[in-house]
């Protein structure tokens, strides 16, 4: 006996497009909810492609690369000698912090260790429609109508919501922060988002044979000077540019930044206890108001948005458990820091 | 995908299985059915659109449409070439994503301006030539794997060619 046979199958099409028709018209709102009960059901099948593509682009990228010319041989010196300066400046920055670390030790005795918590997570698709995601972001801070976001969906592993605006991170610097989160799930606002601001700093890379003059106040006097490995690092406020960066406003001229320099995360912020990598100036531009005493800087994530998998959530929790528990959260962080200061993160009674 | 000045580009890789269902689906309403559960898997996986979250259901019915028109001129063509693959899932490609791409703009919350409506168009473009790039590796391997995603196939056309 057929179940379906051909009037039924009339029926079946008609439904189908009438639906298509009406869901149409009903609006973002009723596709945003149906697009999340959806997706715990189709996110998993566009998993296999995204890693296909990610390895694809893996392996061209490493064919393209395996014949050196005499241009990318010079062009390789010159990132040698770049490295070679931003290691001074990392040793320079290390004293500094060698230093401090007796009052700073003082100091964590008298906060509970295990404060932090890595949770790990996965990114599971982008749409599967390459068109900008433009959306409304009525009510988000700082951001206008029709402004352009980029997030990922993220599988966590805790059935609980978590608190949102959580720092995110890569095993490499920072990717950005939650903004919702429900059981299983959360979404992840990257750092190129317009709507994501965070308070950062600019480390100044010594290059021994470019060396860097800035100019210092005293009084009404300005004096300029060569740059030191003592010189303070440059509190900024970063803001996501809606596309593939970050943008820094109103940055000081006197302070000379120049492309190559590094946007750290500031560790004094509630969001994140450690100074990782955020990005690296790519562009300084003088702005023309304030008498040009002002510069904007453009910011390339350090970390390859595009090919996001593996991702760990900061969260702030109380006293571990166990030992272990210390032991795994302050794993993946002492990771972060020991490729700029071995001597953060030391463990003491099992912890951090 | 790669990154163009026009946004990220990447294949619409439904798209082949529609053209290959209708190519070889015994009745139109089947190709129409198929495809339109294949268009509302993509447009609950799309989060962007045009000036706001994109809405659900364009897509079924282009692609419904779509495949409809396709199974139409399908005896006009030597479904085995190559060629023939890449023009249909091209020119598929084509219809479907620049309606989706100004019934989008239509409804969207915020206004689209006309240089964004033509950086979308573009884009659609670049999409639907990439998938047609991609469509005879894929119709390939649903060829080979036909008694599976089609369960009673038409039959032999007198242009079919080897």
């Amino acid at each position: 006996m057929k179940l379906l046979g051909r009037p039924s199958r009339q029926w079946l099409l008609a439904g189908l497009l009438g639906a298509a028709l009406v869901l149409s018209l009903l609006g973002p709102g009723v596709s945003r909810m149906l697009r999340g009960v959806a997706n715990s059901v189709l996110a998993p099948f566009g998993e296999g492609g995204m890693y296909m593509a990610t390895w694809v682009e893996g392996r061209a990228g490493e064919l393209s690369q395996r014949a050196i010319s005499p241009a990318e041989a010079r062009r390789l010196a010159e990132v040698n000698r770049e490295l070679r300066g931003r290691l001074q400046a990392i040793e320079g920055e290390l004293g500094r912090m060698v230093q401090q670390q007796t009052a700073l030790r003082n100091l964590y005795t008298q906060i509970p260790y295990g404060q932090w918590e890595l949770i790990p997570a996965r990114v599971v698709a982008v749409g599967s429609l390459p068109y900008g995601q433009v959306r409304v972001v009525a009510g988000a801070r700082g951001a206008a109508a029709g402004a352009q976001v980029t997030t990922r969906r993220l599988l966590t592993d805790r059935s609980k919501r978590l608190p949102p605006a959580l720092a995110t991170i890569s095993a490499t610097a920072l990717v950005g922060e939650l903004t919702s989160a429900g059981a299983f799930t959360a979404e992840l606002r990257l750092i190129t988002d317009k709507s994501f601001a965070t308070q950062a700093k600019i480390l100044r890379v010594i290059d021994p044979d470019n060396p860097r003059k800035i100019t210092v106040t005293k009084g009404e006097e300005a004096i300029e000077r060569p740059l030191t490995p003592s010189d303070p690092i440059i509190d900024v406020w970063a803001q996501g540019d809606g596309a593939d960066g970050m943008i820094v406003r109103e940055a000081s001229a006197y302070d000379n930044i120049r492309v190559g320099d590094w946007l750290l995360t500031d560790e004094a912020g509630s969001k994140l206890p450690a100074r990782i990598r955020i990005g690296r100036v790519v562009e300084v531009t003088r702005e023309t108001e304030h008498r040009g005493l002002f510069v904007s800087l453009r910011i390339a994530p350090h970390a390859d948005l595009g090919a996001l998998r593996e991702v760990d959530i900061v969260l702030p929790v109380g006293l571990p458990k166990t030992p272990g528990d210390a032991d795994r959260s302050c794993g993946g962080l002492r990771s972060l820091f020991s490729s700029t200061c071995s001597s953060w993160c030391r463990p003491q009674r099992g912890g951090c | 995908m790669e990154r163009l000045a026009i946004g990220t580009v990447g294949p619409d890789l439904l798209a082949p299985l529609v053209v290959f269902i209708a190519l070889y689906a015994r009745r139109a309403t089947d190709a129409m059915i198929a495809a339109c559960v294949l268009g509302f898997a993509l447009d609950l996986t799309t989060a962007g659109g045009s000036g706001s979250d994109a809405v659900v259901g364009p897509m079924p019915i282009l692609y419904a449409l779509g495949a409809r028109a396709l199974f139409e001129v399908r005896e006009a063509f030597f479904r085995q070439r190559i060629l023939t693959k890449i023009f249909l899932t091209l020119s598929f490609c084509l219809f479907t994503h620049f309606l989706w791409v100004t019934v989008q703009s239509l409804l969207a919350h915020r206004l689209t301006s006309w240089s964004e409506y033509g950086l979308m168009l573009v884009q659609a473009s670049a999409v639907s030539a990439y998938s047609a790039v991609l469509a005879p590796m894929l119709i390939w391997v649903f060829e080979k794997g036909q008694r599976w995603i089609v369960l009673i196939p038409a039959g032999r056309s007198r242009r079919l060619r080897r």
